[in-house]
């Protein structure tokens, strides 16, 4: 008589696990974080290149507001959204664990997708406009307006100021967060002594300051770029403009620094969820290392080197 | 009233892999679930495998799939989950080896359990009465949801890390820390939070929330997980 155990159908049979709300949305997260770390990486690669190929980033652009990629921002709008309000979600509920309750849990999800589609709306707004503008009305023979660049966020970098005072406002929050849990009477905090942090509680921390900070600091840089300037907008003399605002370059540069590293760190558990054996986990690691490492590297030598001339 | 029963089948000594098996039954709506999977194995097929010991819910010996979600069979009525002339799925947790039709091998559940030390420790000398170490209602209160449970694994093997990767020492084995953990007569803390810091300790949990809903006795799991994780990073029990 042998037990049987088979990983690949525990995989499967768990996909069609009939899992409420709390296992929708982790499926959600898990899906939307791989393809925002996807474009990410592509993303930065493509920036990067304003310092080594000033050329060929005036064709990535040009691709970045062509018809599948337009489409295709739909997507990514809804994955950001989705995955940084229910991020915030689970911050949140970290932080005050009594909060991870059935009632809020099941509610909770309606509320995230609730919010996720009112914030998605504009964006998908300004998506289907870029595609009226720069598709639909040339293939339909009308005088399209949108070729008028709009003044690209002039003056409006003071805005960036909410940044750090929001993230401060949240990260006292959060660091204070840990005594908060009063659920019940208590009369003196108990301590322990915990074992020295090691990879994986950093990690965990890591993940959520950092979804903290990126939370903000993205929602600002895609709406700033993406949307309320567009691909079509977009060339090396933007990148530029931007780059020279102490700001907007601290801003971005802290996006690529924490963003890489919160989307690999992430696919490090999603791959460590379902690898097995210390062997393949320390190749995934030191795979994710070098990604890491290079991805970063690659855009701030861009970001300090600044932007070349065609 | 009628219906069919769906019943994954799995005989190790002629099987390579489990198969569905459909019944005709019948029932009555206040019936449990385990009563219709002993209608099949008394009336229909005596060959049907499963482990079953009190019937009521405390032994926790038939937690099992019903309709792809993780039940005691005992405590699920018939009407909650299937109606006239419908289909019910009856199939063994998931993520533990399974033995035979609707029996899976508790051993991996049960390890996990023991290396978080589900005892009190305590090295203090005896009260000088010799009886007991008094504890305040409130500081029982503490604790108390953790000791609800009765190890049926509803919880662990519903968790997406567990079918990932059965070295996640998995929710039960962190409800059963908790427990000592936050009990003001223990000094074990330490020792257990080591275990559960670990790169297969609490910090796999996902919150995917899949425990709770599974729990049969109520227990907020991921609110339990969530307490074990603030413990560890601030290294305060409240």
């Amino acid at each position: 008589m042998a037990a049987i155990t088979s990983r690949f159908s525990s995989f499967v049979e768990g996909v069609l696990y009939r899992g409420r709300e709390g296992h929708w949305a982790f499926i959600f997260h898990r899906v939307s974080g791989l393809a925002i770390l996807l474009f990410v990486a592509i993303h930065v690669v493509d920036t990067s290149w304003v310092a080594y190929w000033p050329t060929s980033y005036e064709h990535a652009i040009g691709l970045y507001g062509s018809l599948p990629f337009l489409i295709s921002e739909y997507f990514l709008f809804a994955a950001i959204v989705y995955h940084g309000i229910n991020g915030l979600n689970i911050i949140i509920k970290d932080t005050f664990p009594s909060w991870w309750n059935k009632h809020l849990q099941a509610n909770s999800f309606w509320k995230i997708i609730a919010l996720s589609a009112l914030c998605w709306l504009p964006a998908a707004y300004f998506v289907t406009l870029n595609i009226y503008n720069f598709h639909l009305c040339p293939a339909l023979g009308g005088s399209c307006g949108g070729a008028e660049p709009p003044v690209p966020f002039a003056g409006l970098s003071i805005t960036y100021l909410i940044v750090p005072v929001v993230s401060l406002i949240l990260a006292a929050v959060l660091a204070y967060g840990g005594t908060f849990n009063q659920n019940v009477v208590a009369k003196a905090p108990r301590y322990v002594s915990v074992p020295g942090r090691n990879l994986e509680t950093w990690s965990w921390l890591f993940m959520r300051w950092s979804g903290g900070l990126l939370l903000l600091l993205i929602w600002i840089h895609v709406l700033a770029n993406a949307l309320l300037t567009g691909a079509h907008h977009i060339d090396l003399a933007y990148v530029a403009d931007r780059w020279a605002q102490p700001l907007n370059w601290g801003a971005t540069f802290t996006i690529l620094m924490l963003a890489v590293l919160h989307g690999l760190n992430g696919l490090r558990a999603v791959l460590g969820d379902y690898l097995h054996g210390q062997a393949a986990n320390r190749a995934v690691a030191v795979v994710i290392l070098i990604a890491w490492l290079v991805l970063t590297g690659l855009g701030a030598y861009a970001m300090f080197a600044g932007v070349q001339t065609a | 009233m009628k219906f069919k029963v769906k019943i994954k089948r799995y005989n190790p000594e002629t099987e390579q892999k489990p198969h569905f098996e459909t019944y005709e039954v019948e029932a009555d709506p206040g019936d449990r679930v385990l009563d219709v999977l002993h209608y099949v194995k008394w009336q229909q097929d005596g060959t049907l495998t499963l482990r079953r010991s009190c019937a009521h819910g405390i032994c926790g010996s038939d937690a099992m799939r019903i309709n792809g979600q993780n039940a005691l069979a005992c405590k699920v009525l018939v009407k909650d989950v299937v109606k006239e002339g419908g289909l019910l799925t009856v199939e063994p947790l998931l993520g533990l080896p399974l033995v035979k039709d609707l029996i899976v091998d508790m051993e991996p559940f049960f390890e996990h359990y023991r290396s978080v030390m589900p005892f009190l420790v305590n090295n203090d000398a005896l009260p000088a009465d010799g009886r007991e170490r008094l504890q305040s209602p409130e500081a029982r209160d503490r604790f108390d949801k953790g000791t609800w449970c009765i190890l049926c694994a509803a919880c662990t093997t519903s968790c997406p890390s567990f079918w990932g990767n059965d070295q996640y020492i998995g929710p039960a084995a962190i409800v059963q820390a908790h427990r000592f953990v936050f009990d003001d007569r223990d000094q074990g803390a330490a020792d257990r939070l080591e275990v559960l810091g670990q790169q297969f300790g609490v910090w796999r949990c996902r919150t995917a929330f899949n425990c709770t809903n599974a729990c049969p006795r109520e227990i907020p799991v991921t609110q339990l997980i969530g307490e074990v994780k603030q413990a560890l990073a601030t290294g305060k029990l409240e």
